[in-house]
């Protein structure tokens, strides 16, 4: 790959010593090869070739994101645990099956990559062990979801990276009954850097407790935080799917905002019921950009 | 000193004590009459039972063929083991040396064509290792005690009263009026220590089919130099299996450290494979979690990776289109279960069964074959747009709920589960699931056929449960009871 980004050292004026001078930050001209260096380094993270993809966990194109990145999701309270943990698989569903349309544009034999879910024992014995007709009827191919078990959260994160680290699988999913404390800035970085390396997506979820979101600080693509919301009633007043309201908290690139997701399992999407609202705005009026302008590679102020 | 027909006698002796003119199987009553400053200790059959144990796992450096032989002994097969080692006598004093360096103070041993006539000879022949040429063992088992043919006490002392002392005074008589008197045993180890008959050991541990092991002049002393040997050694069993058409499923490496303890470390291959990196990765994460309890103290002397199974392996063309998938794939959990435990890695299982709980197994995700008999797919019942009828977590076992109905059998209004009160906003049942009569005894007790009404219910924040009524109204003793069995997202 042709980085297109001008070397710094040589734009600056000739040093007079041996030490290297750095261009003064003040002029507008080295401020644009400063925005230059760092689109490049942007594009340094794309996938390997074929793998390019990116999926839309939120209906249509209100919100896409890369595939080979990590996400962080947390339950909002203990009792959402459910509701997370059927968003992330969502997410790994979603971004395998994206890895599968890239595969697909590339000629590769159409084939379906598995998933893999992490579950730290010890958190998720609370939670219930996931079933396979279940799994079935949100749409997702138990025959796909290859499960390790982890004794421990050390061991869990380890056999996330791996996972990671396998290009064979389409997604990982870690699932934890509380916030790992391995997991700080310096574990996501190596995750990060091993979904980058790999092109699978990682999800990390934390399924036991609530109020988790502060702290799964990282260096996640996206971190969720996650409640269940009532379904919409049926024709004899009856529960239906798969509904809840997905808090986008941080995102890279991109303003937070909020969901009220239904998922389909049918086409393996989530429907969003209203657009993303930023949090806290949910008396006035929506954000009065265009929709286009929240997908993932462009700033808001660009539109 | 151990109990022994009702009465405390002394089991085993210190070479003092045996100076002394004590003997094993003395009252210790008796010893202590002649002896009162007699130190005594109990016996600890386990604990000598590990100890021989551990001997013969360390003797499988000489022989894969290693048996434990009785309470006090090894008896190793080195047929065509000796030349490694220098010949018969070489080994045997090496194998006494390294006892002796080991702290047992007057190891003996033996080697003769039949182990019969080996052991006789180690327990009764003359101190040290002694190798009989072949062919010697009639000479060298004729001046022998009839004790030395390893007959019950009662024998020995049968035997001795009809004047037969020495194995030659049986051998040189007739058999058959020794036979009618002392029974068929007699005769029959007396032809076995002769070669007559031929009789084999029951080694502690089959013979792996494959072995490759190097040897250390020095020990080593460190886990990156074991691992650089195990890679070596991989290197070479890969050659050995592909020379075979050969994979390997199970491996062992033994590690043999100088004062005799051996450690094993077992690996299992998801598949059969010969590809030396992947045999080495398989115990590159379970060296690095052993290294806080195994401890190297002075060093190994000797590795040995030996194949545990093996199985036929084809070369399989490598794919133009470098799809790799089911190769990282074995990798993958091969890698995984080396440190988690083989079974920590699992795939879901549908199994054609009734109950929800039995509905879907998880196997090791190694696994080929369905175990049991399989369903053709997952959730075959439901179409189009329907609801999940299932949930997507199970709790491993349902949990009692205290309820609120409207009426007697109908949908919970409200419940309590772990402490937490819910209130129902909607709710679909019931889905009625009853125990298969077919698989019931007729008299089992009646819980065991209790009917299940299965309930999807929503509560006022949105979370799905799955939870169901145990037993009708107006049947049976026990009232209902309510369930909670799994979550919906």
């Amino acid at each position: 790959m042709v980085l297109m980004v001008p070397d710094p050292f040589t734009l600056a004026e000739p040093s007079v010593g041996n030490d290297p001078v750095l261009p003064a930050a003040d002029t507008v001209a080295d401020l644009q090869v400063l925005r230059r260096m760092v689109a490049g380094l942007e594009a340094a993270d794309c996938l390997p070739a074929g793998r390019a993809a990116r999926f839309h966990p939120v209906g249509g194109a209100e919100l896409s994101l890369r595939c080979g990145a990590l996400h962080a999701v947390a339950a909002q309270e203990a009792g959402d645990g459910a509701a997370a943990l059927a968003f992330a698989l969502a997410l790994g569903w979603m971004a395998s099956s994206a890895v599968l349309a890239g595969a697909r544009a590339a000629r590769a034999p159409a084939q379906a990559r598995p998933v893999l879910l992490v579950l730290e024992a010890q958190g998720c014995r609370e939670a219930g062990e996931p079933y396979g007709h279940g799994l079935a009827a949100l749409g997702f191919d138990p025959g796909r979801l290859l499960i390790v078990r982890a004794q421990r959260p050390c061991e869990a994160l380890w056999a996330f990276e791996e996972g990671l680290r396998c290009a064979t699988l389409g997604a990982v999913v870690a699932a934890f009954g509380r916030c790992p404390r391995g997991y700080d800035l310096t574990a996501s970085r190596r995750l990060v850097l091993a979904t980058r390396a790999s092109g699978v997506s990682g999800c990390l979820a934390v399924i036991g407790e609530g109020g988790a979101q502060a702290r799964l600080a990282g260096a996640a693509e996206t971190r969720w935080r996650i409640a269940a919301q009532p379904s919409r009633a049926g024709l004899a007043g009856e529960p239906t799917g798969l509904a809840l309201r997905a808090d986008l908290l941080r995102r890279r690139g991109g303003l937070p905002c909020q969901f009220d997701l239904e998922w389909n399992h049918d086409t393996g999407q989530f429907i969003a019921h209203g657009a993303g609202q930023a949090p806290g705005h949910e008396g006035r009026p929506p954000l009065s950009v265009p929709l286009a302008a929240a997908s993932a590679d462009r700033p808001v102020e660009a539109a | 000193m151990a109990r022994i027909k009702g009465a405390l006698r002394l089991s085993a002796l210190e070479p003092a004590a045996k100076a002394l003119g004590l003997h094993a199987g003395q009252a210790l009553a008796d010893a202590r009459a002649l002896h009162p400053g007699l130190r005594i200790a109990d016996a600890d059959d386990a604990a000598d039972a590990r100890m021989i144990t551990a001997i013969a796992d360390w003797a499988r450096r000489y022989t894969p063929l290693a048996a434990i032989d009785g309470a006090d002994g090894v008896v190793l097969d080195v047929t065509g083991c000796a030349h490694l080692f220098g010949g018969e006598v070489a080994l045997m004093a090496d194998a006494l040396r390294r006892l002796a360096v080991q702290g047992f103070s007057h190891p003996r041993g033996a080697l003769a064509g039949t182990p019969e006539a080996a052991w006789a000879l180690a327990r009764f022949g003359s101190v040290g290792g002694r190798v009989c040429p072949p062919g010697g063992e009639e000479a060298a088992l004729r001046p022998l005690p009839v004790a030395a043919l390893g007959l019950p006490p009662e024998l020995v002392s049968g035997l001795k009263v009809a004047g037969l002392d020495r194995i030659e005074d049986l051998w040189l008589r007739p058999r058959a009026p020794i036979a009618a008197r002392f029974g068929r045993q007699v005769i029959a180890r007396l032809e076995a220590a002769f070669g007559l008959t031929r009789s084999a050991i029951t080694p502690r541990l089959e013979a792996p089919p494959y072995v490759t092991e190097r040897c250390f002049f020095d020990p080593i002393l460190t886990t990156d130099a074991i691992m650089r040997c195990i890679n070596r050694l991989c290197a070479e069993m890969g050659r050995l299996l592909e020379r075979h058409g050969d994979g390997a499923r199970r491996l062992e490496v033994m590690l043999f450290r100088v004062d005799g303890a051996v450690f094993r470390i077992k690996a299992g291959a998801s598949r059969p494979t010969r590809t030396p990196d992947a045999m080495a990765a398989l115990f590159d994460e379970k060296l690095k979690l052993g290294d806080d309890e195994r401890d190297i103290a002075f060093g190994f002397d000797l590795l040995r990776l030996s194949v545990l199974e093996a199985v036929r392996l084809d070369e399989a063309a490598p794919s133009l289109d470098a799809t790799a998938g089911a190769e990282d794939m074995a990798r993958l959990i091969d890698r995984l279960g080396a440190r988690l435990g083989e079974h920590a890695v699992q795939r879901l299982q549908p199994v054609d069964a009734h109950l929800p709980e039995a509905a879907a197994i998880t196997i090791p995700a190694g696994a080929d074959e369905p175990i049991r008999r399989v369903m053709p797919g997952w959730n075959p019942t439901r179409v189009g747009d329907e609801p999940p009828d299932r949930p997507l977590l199970l709790l491993s076992r349902p949990e009692a709920i205290e309820t609120l109905a409207s009426v007697p059998d109908g949908p919970p209004l409200r419940f309590r589960w772990r402490r937490a009160l819910h209130d129902v906003a909607q709710v679909e049942g019931p889905e009625r699931l009853s125990t298969p009569w077919w698989t019931l005894s007729p008299d089992a007790p009646p819980a065991q056929s209790r009917t299940r009404d299965y309930f999807r219910a929503e509560d006022r924040q949105g979370r799905r449960f799955w939870l169901y009524r145990e037993g009708l109204y107006g049947q049976g003793a026990l009232p209902p009871r309510w369930f909670m069995h799994g979550l919906f997202g």
